[in-house]
């Protein structure tokens, strides 16, 4: 109260038309407003009570910035290292089997030339290094011609192919057919 | 009767009656800081909105509150700190967005369906918006809320001296705009 007067009495000797003003100030608050705040803001520190793990609230990991610089450093590093890093070649499986096929293609020429050297029925196994040399000449001429010749005609008769290959007399005929062509003088007028 | 602070203090301190101290403390002082805030913010909506942000803030510093100071300078301590911001903040926004920059205080009152105020009680409120923000916060201590001066030197942690300056320059300044018409 007393304080109340003090300040009149303040008022009257600095103010005097505003110490006679009404303090009431127009403002209003909704119907039912001062209960409804009372609930809000005791609603309010409910939730707050309630301690929501950090990445619930951030949407983002605990932690997550504190190891964030480590983490972009290690893949900084982990960049250097692989341009400083020498070349590793890489082998495929050809590469791999490169050398023992051509130990093996070299066995398979060795095994045929003894096989129709030594074996009963083929050259005498007394032939000299010559006969051995001019044997293999002929295995090669003749006798993969007639093996060739065979697979086709297996091969032909299997129906995994259409035609047989030529014989060589079916490309002399072809070659006079084409000659018998380029002398037609009308086809040749014609395409002129 | 209304609880002693003293009272309400106690039950905040002992934590299995904290919440019912809270209450206490809510039922005693909401209305007095809505209307403190509401003076400075001026619309029903941002008040409500500050209020419930003032008293959550109150909940979480409660363990800082050590009684060295009066509970209700600390409540009103907090609130006036809360309101500056929130207008600092609201003057920034309508700098950027240029939005309401020309509304004065009499039109924006106007327009707010929580104001009934007749023209004299208008003009007053046009009068103390005029004034500098640290001369309309003391005035509006002083003349509404009826603050002695020592307890609004702890709220605005300004000298008693200072202070009177404060009210005696605002009130002059509004005599003279009411007077002139």
């Amino acid at each position: 109260m007393k304080t109340e007067n003090n300040i009149l009495i303040e008022l009257q000797n600095l103010a005097p038309t505003l110490s006679k003003l009404s303090k009431a100030e127009g403002y209003t608050v909704p119907e039912g407003y001062w209960q409804r705040l009372h609930e809000d803001i005791l609603t309010e520190i409910e939730i707050e009570e309630i301690e929501l793990p950090e990445s619930a609230v951030s949407g983002i990991p605990e932690g997550y910035f504190e190891s964030f610089n480590s983490k972009v450093f290690d893949k900084i590093d982990a960049i250097d290292a692989e341009d400083t890093a020498p070349e590793v070649k890489v082998y495929t499986l050809v590469d791999k089997l490169k050398p023992l096929m051509g130990v093996a293609a070299s066995l398979l020429l060795v095994g045929m030339v003894m096989y129709n050297v030594f074996v009963p029925g083929g050259q005498s196994s007394s032939a000299t290094l010559s006969d051995f040399v001019s044997s293999a000449e002929v295995f090669d001429a003749t006798e993969l011609a007639v093996l060739d010749g065979d697979i086709d005609a297996i091969l032909f008769e299997e129906g995994v192919v259409e035609t047989l290959a030529l014989e060589e007399e079916s490309f002399d005929e072809m070659d006079d057919m084409l000659e018998g062509i380029f002398e037609d003088e009308e086809l040749n007028e014609l395409l002129s | 009767m209304a609880v002693s602070d003293d009272a309400i203090i106690a039950l905040l301190q002992d934590e299995t009656h904290k919440r019912k101290g809270f209450e206490l403390l809510l039922d005693k002082y909401k209305e007095r800081l809505y209307w403190h805030v509401r003076r400075m913010v001026h619309s029903h909506e941002d008040t409500d909105d500050l209020l419930q942000e003032i008293f959550v803030k109150v909940w979480r510093n409660l363990g800082k509150f050590r009684g060295d100071s009066k509970l209700y300078t600390w409540l009103y301590r907090i609130a006036t700190n809360e309101s500056i911001t929130f207008i600092n903040r609201n003057k920034r926004m309508t700098v950027v967005g240029m939005e309401q920059g020309d509304m004065n205080i009499e039109e924006t009152l106007e327009a707010d369906p929580f104001f009934e105020g007749n023209a004299i009680q208008l003009k007053l409120k046009s009068a103390i918006e005029r004034l500098p923000e640290k001369q309309r916060l003391v005035f509006n201590m002083r003349y509404y809320d009826e603050m002695k001066y020592d307890e609004m030197s702890e709220v605005l942690d300004t000298s008693v001296g200072a202070l009177k300056a404060s009210y005696h320059h605002a009130v002059k300044k509004i005599e003279e705009y009411l007077k002139a018409g």
